[in-house]
């Protein structure tokens, strides 16, 4: 027993100096590259910025590299594109009243199916 | 009981999909209807004085979005040059991340019913009023209050369907 | 001449179709032998469909662009295999090919359901009668292959270039033999509620088909992404579009139902819920059918859009949908189905398999619908892409992989005590982390998801083939081995892919650059020189071919030739040619992006870690799910099989 402790001390130990290291990295390139996957390309059927070649697609890619290269963050280059662009141009639904279906939807469908099968079919 | 509710869900499902049939699903409304027009600094085009937003006109005008290298603003043109000759309405350029000469000469072939034209070279005014497909037009009012857009080519139905109505209604407002 | 022995041929084929619908008294005034009469039409409805699909290739070759049809999707400067291929690329050739691989099930239902009682066969064959009806009144109303164009055009307006390769000349088969199978798993089930039973035998029969269906479907969604990897120039692999949750969907149901079936023939449980399974696995392939038709989403691969199809599908889908979920609910209390276990029990765990595999499917349905549905009640349009699913999916879908790899240890342990399963669990953990520790030292961007990612290989294979070594020195029946392999393959398929994706996604590089000719771009220990850039003409487009040569730690290891494309009858945009040096440890991957100025271009270069583990993976769990289908064969050849 006392060697599956270890094992999981360590395992915790690698975790946490992962976990560092990656909040550490996460500055201008893992935050750019990030962004552009997240930012949808207005004017193709259905990619992000990253992908298109399309004219508006490399502006906006620019100006996200401006942007990460002033030092502004995730929220505030999500927040200066939807502003300008609408919520559509973000490929993640902000978690708001009109998006909590879609949120939390899955794990609600979850909890009830789970309960009317366990209830129905468990061995008392 | 039992069967209610699967069957309201499968109705409603369907009804969904029905009504998703006959949507227009590419046109996106913009954010900024009922927002005020940015700041920007920048130049006219032909004169290449300073241009920012107190030098727009004092009264509803068209703020239409253009380029030479744009092939659905010819077939608009003719559309601004009635509006322009119509007189109902100021139509203002924002000359959109284009060669200065190129546009010049693309307004002395096809004539030139802007008021004047905003020169957008960097495209940065383009990307503050959120514009991704050139022809776009705003519609905006004496207080640089956004108030309506569209998105591609206006059409002389449009003008006299959509636009019209609603400057006389902004105009009533006032 | 050909295209008019084609349509009449569809219309043989659809007084063919109607005739299996009909029912016993209005047939039985016509002939004597109402068996065999629907026994031999539901055969003949496989030969009459490929007739009209011949002749559509054969209008295809002669390049006759007095159809509608092939003026719009081919072009007489066409390669002479993508103008065969060019038979099913758009609309209504691919609903032609959609009405051959259904008859061709229907075709093959026919032949081996000879084990079957008759009534049930014969209710069955009309089911699938019914659906080749609704599918052909589609193509002639709506989507006709073979319809005329009132004047002539001199040449036809080519085929759409990113539809030109071979990966597309596949995809869309392999794909729709899974759709479509799953027509064979519904018609059985819609049965099976009317006859208010569904026994053992009726399990066993049916497992087959739906994992022949299964293996389809993973085979034909392999190839969509392995096609959208290499061809769209983008360099990903999956991309959470509508189109392709629209296969994904019925794939992960058809998941579910392959692993319920096994307690429904084993212990006689689950049988209302395997019967809706079906139904739904075949509802969703349905739904993809229109979601992808109606052009009511946006996407990437939508066909144009036309609200008449839209409305034809949406029909079919109300009339057939609605009324097999109505016969559902009014005749499935009747059928019997005792659910009892407990929960440390096989039951129990393939029960949270099929409770995890709907939930995802759940989650991709609300994620592919919700923007439709704000739009419609008119709030603003939102989109929902990789960060929504990578956040709610995966989460749901981790638990599942854990527990493809804790399976086998209950199976070890039924016969023994508990304490014996929480020793085996705890043994296997331990060597799993143990492994999977040792394995960061192979990364040199590790983070939790690596470790996630390699923990659930390991711990899967490591207890899936320990398992497989196992039953073969238990059982005496030495062929223990050949039966068990298929689901031991698929799994380790399962695992193969999660460790590809997870690296791949986490270990990737990618730079955009500008780059001048002569210059040396360096990732990682690879260095890409850009050689040259020329010109040429291909067989109906305008070519522009870049040279880079590949340096691994100084050595020439190959050259890539990124190309651009320009297709005069794609309005001249330009398309990529991605230039790929595959390897099993990692793809490069470079594309050309634009021209900056004379010698200077801006490209891409993408290093891709282990990505081939991906379809690698896939192909895994088709083989196994195709070994699965010859082992039930073979192991019971007696009682069932036809």
């Amino acid at each position: 027993m006392k060697a599956i402790k270890n094992f999981i001390y360590f395992g915790i130990l690698i975790s946490i100096i992962q976990i560092g290291a990656l909040a550490g990295a996460k500055k201008d390139d893992i935050l750019y590259n990030q962004m552009i996957t997240e930012i949808r390309c207005m004017v193709c059927q259905n990619q992000n910025i990253a992908e298109s070649e399309a004219p508006l697609a490399i502006d906006l890619r620019n100006k996200v590299r401006e942007m990460v290269d002033e030092g502004k963050d995730e929220d505030y280059i999500k927040g200066y594109m939807s502003e300008r662009y609408s919520d559509f141009i973000l490929y993640e639904p902000s978690f708001s009243p009109r998006n909590l279906i879609l949120w939390l939807g899955p794990f609600l469908f979850l909890f009830i199916i789970s309960y009317y099968f366990f209830r129905r079919s468990l061995k008392k | 009981m039992k069967i209610k509710i699967p069957l309201i869900i499968f109705i409603f499902f369907i009804a969904v999909l029905f009504f998703g049939l006959f949507i227009e699903t590419r046109t996106i409304q913009s954010p900024l209807i009922g927002k005020k027009l940015p700041n920007y600094e920048l130049v006219e085009l032909n004169t290449g004085y300073k241009s920012d937003i107190y030098m727009l006109p004092n009264e509803p005008f068209l703020l239409n979005v253009w380029a030479s290298w744009c092939l659905e603003c010819i077939r608009e043109h003719s559309v601004l040059t009635n509006i322009a000759k119509d007189k109902k309405l100021k139509i203002v350029g924002i000359n959109y991340k284009d060669e200065r000469d190129d546009a010049l000469g693309w307004l002395s072939i096809y004539g030139n019913p802007y008021l004047y034209n905003i020169y957008d070279y960097t495209g940065q005014l383009g990307l503050d009023l959120g514009v991704y497909g050139v022809p776009e037009t705003f519609l905006v009012d004496k207080n640089k209050i956004i108030r309506a857009k569209h998105i591609g080519a206006i059409t002389n139905d449009i003008y006299q369907q959509q636009i019209i109505p609603m400057v006389e209604k902004i105009n009533e407002g006032n | 001449m050909i295209s008019y022995i084609g349509s009449f041929i569809i219309l043989i084929a659809l007084l063919n179709a109607s005739l299996l619908v009909l029912s016993k008294p209005i047939l039985s005034k016509i002939t004597s032998d109402y068996d065999s009469l629907i026994l031999s039409t539901s055969k003949l409805q496989f030969p009459l469909v490929l007739i009209a699909f011949i002749c559509l290739i054969v209008a295809f070759v002669n390049d006759d662009f007095s159809l509608k049809y092939i003026s719009s999707n081919s072009n007489s400067a066409l390669p002479f295999f993508y103008k065969i291929s060019a038979t099913w690329a758009g609309h209504e050739g691919s609903m032609l090919l959609w009405c051959l691989i259904l008859s061709f099930w229907t075709f093959m239902a026919s032949m081996y359901s000879k084990s079957l009682d008759t009534q049930f066969r014969l209710k069955f064959l009309s089911i699938m009668g019914f659906l080749n009806l609704g599918f052909l009144l589609f193509l002639v109303f709506t989507s006709n292959p073979f319809e005329k164009n009132i004047s002539i055009p001199i040449d036809g307006k080519d085929l759409n270039p990113l539809l030109q390769d071979f990966g597309l000349i596949i995809h869309p088969p392999m794909l729709y033999m899974g759709y479509v199978g799953l027509s064979v798993v519904f018609s059985f089930a819609v049965t099976c509620l009317l006859q208010h039973d569904f026994k053992k035998e009726w399990a066993k029969w049916i497992r087959p088909w739906a994992l022949m269906s299964w293996s389809f479907l993973t085979l034909g969604i392999a190839l969509g992404s392995w096609w959208a990897y290499y061809e769209l120039g983008w360099g990903g692999w999956w991309f959470w579009d509508p189109v392709e949750n629209a296969s994904f969907m019925p794939w992960l149901i058809t998941t579910a139902l392959i692993h319920s079936l096994i307690t429904c023939e084993q212990k006689s449980m689950f049988k209302n819920w395997t019967i809706l399974l079906s139904i739904m696995a075949f509802s969703l392939s349905l739904l993809g059918t229109f979601l992808v038709r109606s052009g009511i989403l946006i996407s990437v691969h939508s066909f144009a859009n036309d609200p008449a199809r839209g409305a034809f599908i949406l029909l079919f889908l109300t009339i057939v949908v609605g009324g097999s979920l109505l016969i559902y609910f009014k005749n499935s209390p009747k059928i019997k189905d005792n659910i009892s276990f407990d929960f440390f029990s096989r039951e129990s765990f393939f029960l949270i398999n099929n409770i995890l595999l709907v939930t995802a499917t759940f989650t991709i349905l609300l994620g592919t619908m919700y923007p439709l549905l704000l739009d419609l009640l008119g709030l603003e349009k939102i989109s929902v892409g990789v960060p929504y699913y990578n956040a709610v999916f995966l989460p749901i879908m981790t638990p599942l992989a854990l527990l493809a790899g804790y399976i086998p240890i209950l199976f070890l342990s039924k016969r023994k005590d508990k304490k014996y399963m929480l020793n085996h669990l705890l043994a296997s953990l331990l060597v799993v982390i143990f492994l999977s520790l040792l394995s960061i030292a192979f990364f040199d961007n590790f983070n939790l998801n690596v470790l996630l990612g390699v923990f659930i290989f390991i711990w899967i294979s490591f207890n899936i083939i320990y398992d497989l070594i196992n039953r073969y020195y238990l059982s005496k029946r030495k062929n223990i081995f050949f039966t068990n392999i298929g689901m031991t393959l698929a799994h380790l398929g399962l695992a193969v892919f999660i460790l590809g994706a997870t690296i791949v996604e986490n270990n990737k590089v990618e730079k955009e650059i500008v780059v001048k000719i002569g210059e040396t771009i360096e990732i990682k220990n690879y260095a890409f020189k850009f050689n040259s850039i020329s010109e040429y003409d291909g067989p109906n487009y305008l070519g522009v071919k870049a040279k880079f040569l590949v340096y691994e730690n100084n050595n020439l290891i190959t050259e890539l030739y990124p190309e651009k494309r320009i297709y005069a009858s794609n309005n001249n945009m330009p398309m990529t040619e991605a230039g790929i040096d595959p390897g099993l440890s990692r793809d490069l991957y470079i594309t050309l992006g634009s021209l900056i100025n004379d010698d200077v271009w801006s490209v891409r270069i993408y290093h891709k870690p282990f990505i081939r583990l991906i379809w690698l993976g896939a192909l895994m769990m088709v083989f196994g799910g195709v070994l699965s289908v010859l082992s039930k064969r073979k192991s019971k050849p007696v009682a069932l099989s036809g």
